[in-house]
């Protein structure tokens, strides 16, 4: 049985045009090959 | 030659390592690999409209390297296609800021800018699904369906907003509607999980309540040891009667209760067996009832022996038997399982007429009696109201506020009520009854509506 009050809890207000800039700017598009990067750094300065 | 690192393109150490990007070039090499592996597999799923494991695989892949451009841009272009408009502009922008030229994203993103209205349309689709995320919060599932049918009409590829609006259906019981929706969205994105759900969840409902209705179709006599044999009593008859009227007053109430509020069973069992105690009680007053009668028979004898000069006080005798009566008429039919009758018989007695005793098995009974007619009422004037059947929806609203002022729904009773009017066009009816629920309920939940159109005709 599906519960309502439990189900439109799941549904978030979309973003709308005008928060698209703020939006894009917050996107984190670091990879896996940057992190990677980033640890091997961080152990080095560790040693 | 030398070789260069293909991510800084600065020269690589005799190992194929890069002291700069601090990677060797065979790991870099495989996460790009498995990268635009899992890109072939998003595109393949993209190309059965399976949207929602192709945009799962494209964001694993773009999360590996963020330069795969195909797969950003394609994961671009199925956000759009879901109405995703923000974040499919979002991975186009930054498809188009990693590789500025040759790059597809770039002319998705002109395709979009270079239609102004085309955008608006869609912002305003965005826009209204948010408003109708709001009329929920407050209630007003049927304001928030009218909101998301607009939204559809804006953006007929609104995943997101054909599933709140199945949702909707679903919690007003129009399954069929919803159904429709659900597959629409399927149509779209076949295996979204949200359409998937709900259609299990309503297709095991309706198989569930086959196979109940089968089983207790099932012939005895073909002996399968499923069907359920009738037991035989030796019962009293007077007894069996009274235990079979207590039983179908019970299952009766059960079952109205069951109708009206589905998702409050548990709080219902506890209602069921405070009503049972109920009527136990009302057999009790029944009785207290029928000894006052029988004194006021005696005193209407005694009365008329005396007679002479005593005309008034054997009519003041005779008044309040006939409204004792009528009480006693309303319990019987309450007690048969008759509510709405009785609600009506209850509401035309003349309670100056009752003396302090039935007076009190009169509040008792309309304590018992009005809130269930009201909420059952209510819940079916709203049924005829979102079937435009305004008529019925009037006189059920009417009964509803008639009976429960206090009520958790009596605003929205009231508020209906106007609407129906309203739709039947007849507005000088519809806004003095929204000013009255404006009045008598200052926190309804609707009352941004209501003022709304009483401020529209305010100068009519």
């Amino acid at each position: 049985m599906i519960n309502f009050e439990e189900e439109v809890r799941k549904f978030k207000p979309c973003l709308e045009v005008e928060e698209a800039e703020e939006a894009i700017y917050a996107y984190d598009t670091k990879d896996v090959t940057e992190i990677l990067s980033d640890m091997i750094q961080e152990i080095r300065k560790e040693d | 030659m030398e070789k260069l690192c293909p991510k800084c393109a600065k020269p690589l150490d005799a190992q194929n390592y890069c002291e700069h990007c601090d990677l060797s070039i065979s790991v870099y090499e495989k996460i790009i690999n498995t990268s635009k592996i899992l890109y072939n597999q998003g595109l393949q799923k993209a190309k059965v409209r399976d949207l929602s494991a192709a945009i799962d695989l494209l964001n694993r892949s773009i999360r590996l390297d963020k330069h795969n451009i195909n797969a950003r841009n394609l994961l671009g272009l199925i956000y759009f296609e879901i109405g995703e408009t923000v974040t499919a502009l979002q991975q186009w922008v930054v498809s188009k800021n990693l590789k500025p030229q040759d790059n597809e994203a770039v002319y998705f993103l002109n395709q979009v800018q270079d239609n102004q209205s085309y955008l608006d349309k869609l912002n305003q689709a965005i826009k209204k699904y948010n408003q109708s995320l709001n009329y929920i919060e407050q209630g007003s599932t049927d304001l928030a369906i009218i909101q998301l049918k607009k939204v559809i009409s804006l953006n007929s590829k609104f995943v997101k907003a054909y599933a709140l609006l199945a949702l909707c259906y679903i919690k007003e019981k129009q399954v069929d509607k919803a159904q429709k929706i659900l597959f629409k969205i399927l149509s779209i994105d076949k295996s979204n999980y949200i359409a998937r759900k709900y259609l299990d969840d309503i297709q095991s409902d309706a198989i569930n309540s086959e196979d109940f209705e089968d089983k207790f179709a099932e012939d005895p006599s073909k002996g399968n040891g499923i069907a359920f044999k009738p037991v035989k009593m030796k019962i009293n008859s007077a007894v069996f009667q009274f235990f079979a009227m207590v039983i179908g007053v019970a299952i009766g109430l059960s079952i109205m209760y069951f109708m009206v509020m589905p998702d409050r069973i548990d709080e219902k069992d506890r209602e069921i067996t405070s009503i049972n105690s109920e009527v136990v009680a009302l057999e009790d007053n029944k009785k207290v009832l029928e000894d006052e009668i029988a004194q006021l028979e005696v005193a209407l004898d005694s009365a008329n022996e005396e007679s002479v000069g005593k005309d008034s006080v054997i009519a003041e005798a005779e008044s309040k038997l006939k409204e004792t009566v009528k009480v006693l008429k309303a319990i019987a039919l309450y007690v048969s399982g008759e509510g709405p009758a009785a609600a009506d018989a209850l509401y035309a007695i003349n309670q100056s007429m009752l003396s302090a005793e039935v007076l009190s098995s009169y509040q008792s009974v309309t304590e018992a009696v009005y809130p269930v007619i009201a909420e059952k009422a209510y819940q079916d004037g709203f049924v005829e109201y979102r079937a435009d059947r305004f008529d019925n929806g009037i006189v059920l609203f009417e009964t509803a506020y008639k009976y429960e002022k206090d009520a958790e729904f009596s605003d929205n009773a009231l508020y209906f009520l106007a609407r129906c009017y309203y739709k039947k066009g007849e507005i000088e009816t519809a806004i003095p009854i929204f000013e009255k629920m404006l009045e008598e309920y200052p926190d309804a939940t609707n009352k941004t509506d209501a003022q709304y159109f009483v401020n529209l005709h305010k100068d009519d």
